[in-house]
């Protein structure tokens, strides 16, 4: 399941996960290499958010193989994939509601001990997202929808990762919001950032992404470039309205 | 349907098991329920009252020559062939509802004849629903007035010590002594529980602190278990009675008395209605700071009879060496004088055993309790029953009242605290 | 006045110690979501402790706060990893119940082992009072409200100004986004707990100053920090300590100006008219 030559950082083999007794991923393998987007597409309930879930650790995986930097990471907690370089920006935000934005920042540089490194990724992030500099003092929960996904996927950038993982970042935002924030996603990819996205929309995504792969009934099914997908006829069909 | 049955037919079977059994054994062990809290807050104290019980028993089943008690001097109940006593001990958790329960079945399932134990007014109350309902004495050492004076139609409950009555008028003729003495007490404060022991105290105050021509300064009630009774002293303090009156257990009556020295106040005299004042938990807790406290009581450990020193030496043997005193002396009577009462009627027909009750020919020397006689009137309670008032002094509670019985003189006038 | 003031003070010093119990009920309610019904019996066992260094070695409580608080401390943690993180995983009724079975099997414990008499430190170095003109102030009642003003003010830097503090905190809003950032989310909660009860131990030993201890003296106090956890906001640590310190004054104020025998209806009243205006309690969600 290679698509590209690039050293894997990310490799899932034959993943299956699911909840109690209930397998949702039956099948699920991909890779992604270093400095690459890879976007996984799907469908709701296609099982895409359980693999992400079997990835980071929140639930545990009932075979396959998962590894990272070549090693496994089948039960490693979140916090400790958090600790080696994995940063997960969740589905739905998960902002400390009560905090400042700028805290709430702070408070994703919890890795960071040093303080001027801190205050060096403070900086690099606001540059990044202005418009979430502009709102710095402001209780995170009382930001707009487009707004708190930026400043999650800023707090995710605060742990400096080598690998950002986004849990359906479009969810519930107007077109124009969904593409400013795949502009930044893009911004990121270009510092060097490992990318891996998860999606529905997927016409916007495959713009974008290096490689993509879809999942459908808890099994792998299609993968390809992205360019390759916009055009694949089966992608078309189910996954872009034509 | 067979199977109900069946069922039926095997619970019948075993209920006549359980009554022949109970047949059985009547011919050598006669049972008597003891009903005291072996677990929960009160637990302390109520294991301390039943190896009193325990002792008691002891003595009337084994020969004790050299105790001048009732019964002691021989083997069991001389008049039904040296028949034993067995006391039933059942844990009544300081819960009325609990204590109801196992006085129900200390009856229905024990086969005892007759019930007692460390009871409060209230819980005798409610379990005489029961040993009405059964036809089985109670008896109970529980203090409220309104258990013997006809206001309830009790049949089977009968009292041989004191009822607040006696102990509340003992309190203000010791006062009227400090006035004679020439201590000036013109002012009263009540402090009670809120509960049926407290209630009765306050109603027997009010009327005889008119009656006596006392001024009421205060009269409060408290919930029992406080987590704080600062403002009750506060209160107090702004009142500043020339006594105080309190009823209240031992959980209380250790905090008030604490909360009194915090706030640097106490009254010329302070009298304790029995209750946590009569425990061995008031000692050992506060230590020095319940040096001039009164108490009333049923009994004091300075009374002077041949029994009462027999049972001070023999009780610390069962009770790990904590002294026997007030509170179990009173409920320790009431074992002796059921098992006493079996004797003379020489049956444990609950007939026979109700008219002994009713009319007990006990030698009061020989009983633990400072009475000099036994005299019942129609509501079955003593009326012949004296008490004492006690102040603690050096360390311990000497009787200061009445005066044919009394050991020490009152001090009337307590110090306060910063000058002790 | 001096009476008001009396009464003021009085309700204050017993307010910190309700304080204290709500805290570490709202710190754990927070943080995991489980009812501690077993605060109180903390309380009681540092009580214990306080109790036994005191009268073993002769010397003042306050010395036996490090030995409380430490002793709670690791029962706490200790606690955690054997009972509650199994119930975590369990369903929500043998969460809310599984503290509840701890402190009964607490209560009886010490029963059986310390047996039911009221114990009282007779000489905690501190006997007597000071006559300030209008209140008198117990010399036994300075060290306790020290000592609640010190947790309540090492509790707030730690949970605001720590790395691990952060942590707790960060834990107590939102445990995915915690464990994404990089939190142990586990470790949270263990000391949460664990805190929680070193909590519960400072404030018996603040309490075995004045107060008697006997195995079930815990029960009171702990439905007094339950109401003042409702009252300041379910979870929210600074609410628990106003809501405590209302209950004290409550308490005090309508035992001296309306009725001894009605003092916690008054709380109950008071704690009726808050949830009334501010259903989530003063400093409840916004």
């Amino acid at each position: 399941m290679s698509l590209s030559d690039k050293k894997k950082i990310i490799e899932v083999k034959n993943l299956r996960a699911g909840y109690g007794y209930v397998e949702v991923v039956h099948d699920v393998s991909f890779s992604v290499g270093e400095g690459e987007i890879l976007a996984i597409l799907g469908s709701n309930g296609a099982g895409k958010t359980s693999t992400l879930r079997a990835l980071t650790g929140e639930i545990k995986p009932m075979g396959g193989e998962i590894l990272y930097e070549g090693k496994s990471i089948v039960g490693v907690t979140p916090y400790k994939l958090a600790q080696m370089g994995l940063s997960m920006v969740p589905e739905g935000r998960h902002l400390f509601g009560d905090l400042s934005v700028q805290d709430n920042l702070l408070m994703g540089a919890y890795l960071i001990k040093d303080q001027n490194q801190l205050h060096k990724n403070l900086d690099e992030v606001y540059k990044l997202f202005p418009r979430v500099k502009e709102r710095a003092k402001q209780t995170a929960r009382t930001l707009s929808g487009g707004e708190q996904q930026m400043v999650a996927i800023a707090r995710g950038m605060m742990m400096n990762p080598k690998v950002l993982i986004l849990d359906e970042p479009s969810l519930g935002l107007m077109p124009k919001l969904v593409g400013e924030i795949f502009e930044f996603v893009k911004e990121i990819a270009r510092m060097g950032i490992t990318i891996l996205i998860v999606e529905q929309n997927a016409s916007e995504t495959l713009k974008f992404a290096d490689y993509a792969y879809v999942i459908q009934n808890g099994e792998t099914v299609i993968s390809g470039t992205g360019a390759e997908l916009l055009t694949n006829e089966d992608v078309k069909k189910a996954y872009l309205g034509g | 349907m067979n199977l109900k049955k069946a069922l039926s037919a095997a619970m019948i079977g075993s209920l006549m098991v359980v009554g022949l059994t109970a047949v059985a054994h009547a011919e050598d062990v006669i049972k008597i329920g003891w009903l005291a809290p072996l677990t929960g807050t009160a637990a302390e104290n109520g294991q301390q009252v039943t190896w009193a019980a325990e002792m008691i028993v002891d003595l009337i089943n084994e020969e004790h020559a050299d105790v001048n008690m009732l019964l002691a001097a021989d083997a069991g109940l001389p008049n039904l062939d040296g028949a034993k006593i067995e006391l039933v001990e059942a844990d009544t958790k300081g819960d009325t509802t609990v204590a109801t329960s196992e006085a129900r079945r200390l009856i229905s399932e024990e086969g005892c004849v007759a019930l007692t134990g460390q009871l409060t007014s209230g819980m005798s109350k409610a379990i005489s629903v029961i040993t009405e309902q059964y036809e089985v004495p109670l008896v109970t050492a529980g203090s409220a007035v309104t258990l013997t004076d006809g206001s309830e139609d009790y049949e089977w409950l009968f009292r041989y010590n004191l009822t607040d009555n006696t102990y509340i008028d003992d309190s203000f003729k010791l006062m009227g002594e400090a006035n004679e003495a020439g201590t000036e007490i013109k002012t009263v404060a009540f402090l009670s529980e809120d509960s049926e022991f407290g209630a009765n105290i306050v109603t027997v105050e009010e009327a005889l602190a008119d009656e006596y021509g006392y001024e009421v300064v205060e009269n409060m009630t408290y919930a029992a278990n406080s987590t704080s009774l600062s403002s009750e002293v506060i209160k107090l303090k702004e009142a500043n009675p020339d006594c105080l009156m309190v009823a209240g257990y031992a959980t209380d009556v250790i905090l008030l008395i604490n909360t009194m020295s915090d706030q640097d106040w106490f009254p010329k005299m302070l009298i304790g209605q029995r209750g946590g004042f009569v425990t061995a938990d008031f000692f050992s807790a506060l230590g020095e700071k319940t040096e001039y406290i009164f108490s009333t009581g049923g009994w004091a450990e300075d009374i002077q009879k041949d029994c009462i020193q027999s049972l001070e030496e023999i009780y610390p043997e069962y009770s790990k060496g904590i002294a026997f005193n007030e509170g179990m002396s009173k409920d320790c009577a009431d074992v002796l004088l059921i098992a006493s009462c079996i004797n003379q009627a020489g049956s444990t027909d609950p007939e026979a055993l109700a008219e002994a009750l009713k009319a007990p020919d006990a030698d009061c020397t020989q009983i633990f309790m400072p009475w000099t006689a036994i005299e019942m009137n129609e509501y079955n309670q003593n009326t012949a029953a004296t008490g004492v008032i006690m102040q603690v002094q050096g360390g311990s509670y000497k009787t200061v009242y009445p005066e044919e019985v009394k050991t020490v003189d009152a001090v009337f006038e307590a110090p306060t605290w910063s000058a002790r | 006045m001096s009476t008001l003031l009396q009464a003021l003070y009085e309700g204050l010093i017993n307010g910190t110690i309700y304080a204290l119990i709500a805290m570490g009920i709202a710190l754990v309610w927070g943080v995991m979501g489980i009812l501690s019904f077993s605060q109180g019996e903390f309380l009681m066992i540092a009580m214990f402790v306080a109790y036994f260094f005191s009268t073993a070695t002769g010397l003042p409580p306050i010395l036996a706060l490090p030995l409380c608080m430490g002793i709670l401390f690791l029962l706490g943690l200790g606690i955690y990893k054997t009972i509650i993180y199994k119930a975590l995983q369990g369903p929500t009724l043998s969460q809310r119940l599984i503290t509840f079975a701890l402190s009964l099997v607490l209560v009886n414990g010490m029963l059986m082992f310390f047996g039911g008499t009221f114990k009282t430190i007779q000489k905690t170095g501190m006997e007597g009072s000071i006559n300030l003109g209008p209140i008198v102030v117990a010399k036994n009642r300075i060290i306790p409200f020290l000592i609640a003003v010190c947790v309540f003010a090492f509790m707030l830097w730690f949970l605001n100004k720590t790395r691990q503090g952060k942590a707790i905190r960060a834990t107590s809003m939102d445990k995915t986004a915690a464990e994404h950032v990089g939190i142990n989310t586990e470790r949270s909660y263990a000391l949460a707990f664990g805190l929680s009860a070193a909590i519960a131990g400072a404030a018996g030993c603040a309490l075995s100053y004045y107060y008697y201890c006997y195995p079930s003296v815990g029960g009171n106090f702990q439905l007094f920090g339950f109401i003042a956890v409702v009252m300041g906001g379910f979870g929210s640590v600074e609410g628990a300590i106003v809501g405590g310190l209302i209950m004290g004054l409550v308490d005090s104020l309508t035992g001296v100006y309306f009725n001894t025998a009605f003092k916690y209806l008054g709380v109950c009243v008071i704690f009726m008219l808050i949830l009334q205006f501010k259903p989530k309690g003063l400093f409840g969600g916004k």
